[in-house]
C-alpha cells in the first residue's frame, strides 16, 4: 500500500507540472493584450481660430494613423472633439465621447446643450451635467492657441478617458 | 480539497465518484513485464490536450485572411507575452504526436493488439493517427508564410493528381482553384472544428472499445481466480500472465512521466531549434545580407507567388514528394494516389495476416512490413533532403529566402503591417525587389558584381555545355561611386565597363570611341592626368549622384576636379598651370564642373549624374539627345516594359537607398 501512496503522490506532482506548463503561458498569453489600445497623448492642430463662430460648438474629427494590433493604418478617424470659442476668444474643447457609456455626444443648437442620444445624457454648453445617467460632466481636453505662419490655430491635446465612473481617469 | 460533506452532497446529485471510478479505477490488465508500453496512448491524449489548450489560445489572436494571417502570427511571436512559447508548443507538440503515433502503432503490432477481439481498437487508432496527420497538414499553412503556402501547394497538388476525384478534392480543400482568402478560412475551419470533432468522436469510440475489452479480460481473470467458480484458464493462455491493477495511480504516473518527457523534448527543441535550423547554410551569401540573425526569424517571408521560394512538403509526406520526382511522368499517379492507398491497405489489413500465415508468422510479417516500411520511407526522405542540400544553388537560394524572411520580419516590427497585407512589405522594398527586377530586365546584358543581381549567373550553351555567359555591358555594382568612376576613367576598355560592348551591333563605336581614345591620351603613365586628378574628377561626379555611401571630400579636391572637368586653371604634376585639351566639358555638360557651360554636348549630360532622377530618365530613354543620342545601343525601358513602381525600386536599389536599421546610419 505504501507503493500505491507513493504513486498517488507522484501523479499529483507530475500532473501539477503538466498543468503549470500549460497554465503559465496561457495566463501570460491572455493577459498580454490588456494594454492594447492605449495611446500616447498627442496634439492636433484642428482649426483656424477665425473660422469658428463664438458660442457655437463645432465638432472636429481627429485623423491620425492607428495601430490595430499588427496592422498599421496610415490615417483614419480615431475620435472627435467639440470645440467652442467663447466671447473672450478663449477656447474650450470637449471630448465627444460620452462619459456615461462612450457614445458620441451631439450638440443641439436650439437648446444650446450637448445631448447624448444613447441614454439621453444632457450637458450644458460648458460641459456640466443637466440631466441623465452620466456620472460626470463632459471631459474637457487641453486646448491652446498656436500661431502658425501668421495664423492662429486651435491646438487640442487629445486623449481618451475611462467611462462610467465619476472620476476623470485617462486611459494610459 | 473539498470537505467530505460537500463531496457527499455533490456526489448524491451527480454520481461523480462512480464516474471517476469507472474511468480511473477500472482494473487494467497489464502484462507485468511490459507495463511501460501501454502508456503511449495516454501520452497522446495528454498531448492532444496540450494542442487543444494552446490552439484555443492562438485562436484568440490569429486571424485567417490573406492580409492578416502572417501579421497576426508575427504579432503572436513578437508582441504577445510568451506567444512564442504557446505557438512553439502547439507546433512542435503536433510533430511529436506523429512520432508518438508511429511508436504506438509499432507497440500495438508487437504486442498483437490487433488480434481478436481488438481489431476495431486497432483500426480506430489508425484513423485517429490519420486525423492527426490531417491536422498537421492543415495547420502548417495557416501562418500564410512562404513555407506553409508552398508546402500546401505541393500537398494539394498531390491530392489533385488522384484519378477521378482529384481535382474536385483539391478545389474542396483549397476553396476554388486558386489560393487566397477562401483557402485560409477553409483551412481554418477544417483545422479548428472539423478534424478536432472527428478526432474526439473517434477517440470516444476507441475508448469505449478499450473499456469493453478490459472489462471482459478483468471478468475472465476474476472468474479464473475465484475458487467458487468452475473455470480455469489454459496453461498457455496469455491472460494467465496478466495482473490487474487500477489505472489510477499505477498507469497515470507512468503516462505522466512519458508525457512530460516528450513535452520536455518539445520545449528543448523550441529553445534550440531556431538557432540551429539554418546552421547548414551560409546565410549571408553575396548581396543577401539578412537584417536579423536567422535565429531571430520567427516566420518565413509572407506568402507571395512572385518571390522565389523552393517548395518543400512536411517531413512525413516528403517521401511521396521525392518519389514523384523519381518515377517517369506517366507513372506519377501510381506514386501519389495508388502508393498511399497500398500503404494504408497494408496497415489496415494487419489483423488478417494471421488468418493466412498463422499467429506467429502473421505477426512477424506485420512487424517486418511496418519496420521495413518506415526504414524505406525515412531513407527516401533522408536521400531527398541530402540531394536538395547538395544542389549547386541550394545555399544561394536558401540565403535569399532567409534574407527575405528576415527583411519582412524586420520591416513588420519597424513599420507595422500595412492594411493591404504583409506581401507589400517586400513588394515595396528596394532591397528585396531590386535584385529581382535587375535580373529580369538588366541582367541579360549588365552584371552586378559579376552576377545578375540575385547571385545567379547568366548561363549559355557553348559546345553543348552550360557555361557562364559573357556579359555584354558594364558591371553596375557601386555605379556612380568615386571608386567606380575612377576605375572607368582609368580604363574604359576594361571588361567591367565597355570591354564587351564590341560584340553588339554599334558597340564598336563605343568600345573604341572617344572616351577610350581620351583615356589612351590623357591617363596612364604617359598621360598628363595624375591618379589624384582622376580621383578628384570622380569625386566631383560622385557628388552629383550623392549616394548614401558618398564621403564628402575637401574643397581643394573639388576644385581640382572642376579644373579637370572644365580645363580651366589646370595644374600639372609639378603644380604649374598648363593648357589641358582633354577636359570633360568638351563633350559632357555639368553645371557643377563648368559653371559657364550652357549644357548639351556630344556625350551624356552629367547634371545630376547617377541621381535617382538621372538614372530613371536614362533607363526610360538612353537614346535621348542628352544621353547617348544616336550612339545609343541600350534598349529603352518605357512604362510598358518597366512600370514606374518597379523603376523606382530598381533605381533606389542600385543607389543603395532602402530603409536600414538605425545603427548603420
Amino acid at each position: 500500500m505504501r507503493r500505491r501512496k507513493f504513486l498517488k503522490y507522484c501523479t499529483s506532482v507530475l500532473s501539477s507540472i503538466y498543468a503549470i506548463i500549460l497554465a503559465v503561458p496561457a495566463l501570460g498569453f491572455l493577459f498580454s493584450t490588456l494594454k492594447r489600445g492605449q495611446q500616447e497623448k498627442e496634439t492636433y492642430e484642428l482649426a483656424k481660430l477665425n473660422d469658428l463662430e463664438p458660442g457655437v460648438p463645432q465638432r472636429f474629427t481627429i485623423i491620425d494613423r492607428r495601430v490595430d494590433a499588427w496592422t498599421k493604418y496610415p490615417s483614419g478617424p480615431i475620435g472627435s472633439v467639440w470645440i467652442s470659442k467663447n466671447e473672450d476668444e478663449s477656447i474650450t474643447a470637449f471630448s465627444s465621447t460620452c462619459p456615461h457609456l462612450g457614445c458620441v455626444v451631439d450638440y443641439v443648437p436650439g437648446d444650446k446643450v450637448f445631448f447624448c442620444p444613447c441614454h439621453a445624457a444632457t450637458f450644458e454648453s460648458n460641459g456640466s451635467i443637466v440631466s441623465g445617467p452620466q456620472p460626470r460632466g463632459m471631459d474637457e481636453l487641453n486646448a491652446s492657441i498656436k500661431t502658425i505662419r501668421g495664423e492662429k490655430w486651435i491646438v487640442v491635446e487629445y486623449e481618451k478617458f475611462e467611462t462610467g465612473i465619476a472620476e476623470k481617469v485617462s486611459i494610459n | 480539497m473539498l470537505p467530505e460533506k460537500t463531496k457527499k452532497w455533490i456526489d448524491e446529485r451527480t454520481g461523480y465518484k462512480n464516474f471517476l471510478h469507472a474511468i480511473f479505477l477500472l482494473n487494467f490488465p497489464t502484462k507485468r513485464r511490459s507495463r511501460w508500453q501501454f502508456i503511449w496512448g495516454g501520452a497522446l491524449v495528454l498531448m492532444m490536450l496540450v494542442e487543444i489548450v494552446t490552439g484555443t489560445l492562438l485562436m484568440t489572436v490569429y486571424s485567417p485572411s490573406e492580409a492578416a494571417a502572417w501579421g497576426s502570427v508575427h504579432y503572436i511571436e513578437t508582441q504577445v507575452n510568451l506567444g512564442w512559447f504557446v505557438r512553439g508548443l502547439h507546433h512542435y507538440t503536433a510533430h511529436m504526436m506523429i512520432v508518438a503515433i508511429i511508436v504506438q502503432i509499432f507497440l500495438v503490432i508487437v504486442s498483437a493488439g490487433y488480434r481478436k477481439p481488438k481489431e476495431f481498437i486497432y483500426w480506430t487508432s489508425l484513423l485517429i493517427g490519420g486525423v492527426i496527420v490531417g491536422l498537421t497538414i492543415t495547420g502548417n499553412p495557416l501562418p500564410w508564410d512562404q513555407k506553409g503556402y508552398w508546402s500546401y501547394q505541393i500537398e494539394t497538388g498531390i491530392a489533385g493528381t488522384m484519378p477521378g476525384i482529384g481535382s474536385t478534392l483539391r478545389s474542396l480543400v483549397v476553396g476554388g482553384s486558386e489560393f487566397g482568402n477562401l483557402t485560409l478560412t477553409r483551412l481554418y475551419t477544417i483545422h479548428v472544428i472539423v478534424l478536432p470533432v472527428i478526432a474526439i468522436l473517434l477517440f470516444t469510440v476507441h475508448m469505449a472499445l478499450i473499456r469493453r475489452e478490459r472489462l471482459r479480460t478483468a471478468k475472465i481473470k476474476e472468474a479464473a481466480d475465484d475458487p467458487d467458480v468452475d473455470f480455469e484458464l489454459d496453461e498457455d493462455d496469455p491472460l494467465k500472465d496478466e495482473i490487474t491493477q487500477p489505472y489510477w495511480p499505477y498507469q497515470t504516473t507512468r503516462t505522466l512521466v512519458l508525457t512530460l518527457f516528450l513535452i520536455g523534448i518539445v520545449i528543448i527543441q523550441m529553445m534550440t531549434y531556431p538557432t540551429l535550423k539554418n546552421q547548414h547554410v551560409d546565410y549571408e551569401l553575396l548581396e543577401w545580407e539578412a537584417d536579423l540573425h536567422p535565429s531571430e526569424i520567427k516566420l518565413e517571408a509572407p506568402a507571395d507567388s512572385a518571390l522565389p521560394f523552393v517548395a518543400r512538403p512536411e517531413w512525413f509526406v516528403r517521401f511521396l514528394f521525392e518519389l514523384r520526382h523519381m518515377v517517369p511522368k506517366d507513372l506519377e499517379v501510381l506514386v501519389t494516389a495508388v502508393l498511399p492507398g497500398v500503404l494504408l491497405a497494408i496497415l489496415v489489413l494487419v489483423p488478417f495476416y494471421e488468418k493466412v500465415l498463422g499467429e506467429k508468422w502473421g505477426q512477424r510479417l506485420a512487424i517486418a512490413v511496418y519496420v521495413g516500411g518506415i526504414l524505406i520511407i525515412s531513407g527516401i526522405s533522408w536521400y531527398g533532403i541530402q540531394t536538395e542540400r547538395s544542389a549547386p544553388d541550394y545555399a544561394l537560394n536558401r540565403s535569399q529566402e532567409i534574407a527575405y524572411a528576415a527583411r519582412a520580419s524586420w520591416l513588420a516590427s519597424k513599420n507595422g503591417v500595412p492594411p493591404e497585407g504583409p506581401a507589400s512589405l517586400l513588394r515595396n522594398d528596394p532591397k528585396s525587389m531590386g535584385p529581382l527586377i535587375f535580373a529580369r530586365h538588366c541582367g541579360i546584358c549588365h552584371t552586378w558584381n559579376g552576377h545578375d543581381g540575385t547571385g545567379h549567373y547568366i548561363m549559355e550553351m557553348k559546345d553543348g555545355k552550360k557555361v557562364k555567359a559573357t556579359p555584354r555591358a558594364s558591371d553596375l555594382a557601386e555605379f556612380a561611386t568615386t571608386k567606380w568612376i575612377a576605375e572607368f576613367l582609368t580604363n574604359p576598355r576594361d571588361p567591367k565597363f565597355f570591354g564587351h560592348v564590341g560584340s553588339l551591333k554599334g558597340g564598336e563605336a563605343i568600345l573604341n570611341g572617344e572616351m577610350s581614345d581620351w583615356a589612351d591620351s590623357y591617363v596612364g603613365p604617359e598621360g598628363i592626368l595624375s591618379k589624384a586628378d582622376i580621383e578628384a574628377v570622380s569625386a566631383l561626379l560622385a557628388r552629383e549622384a550623392n549616394r548614401r555611401d558618398y564621403e564628402p571630400v575637401s574643397e581643394a579636391v573639388i576644385k581640382r576636379g572642376i579644373s579637370v572637368f572644365s580645363g580651366q586653371n589646370f595644374k600639372d604634376k609639378d603644380g604649374k598651370v598648363v593648357d589641358f585639351d582633354g577636359y570633360c566639358a568638351q563633350c559632357h555638360a555639368m553645371k557643377a564642373g563648368d559653371p559657364d557651360d550652357e549644357g548639351g554636348g556630344a556625350a551624356p549630360d552629367f547634371n545630376g549624374y547617377g541621381s535617382a532622377k538621372w538614372l530613371s530618365e536614362f533607363i526610360r530613354s538612353p537614346g535621348a539627345e542628352k544621353f547617348y543620342g544616336d550612339k545609343n545601343i541600350m534598349p529603352a525601358f518605357e512604362e510598358s516594359k518597366l512600370s514606374k513602381h518597379d523603376l523606382n525600386l530598381l533605381v533606389n536599389w542600385m543607389r543603395g537607398e532602402w530603409q536600414r536599421p538605425k545603427t548603420e546610419n
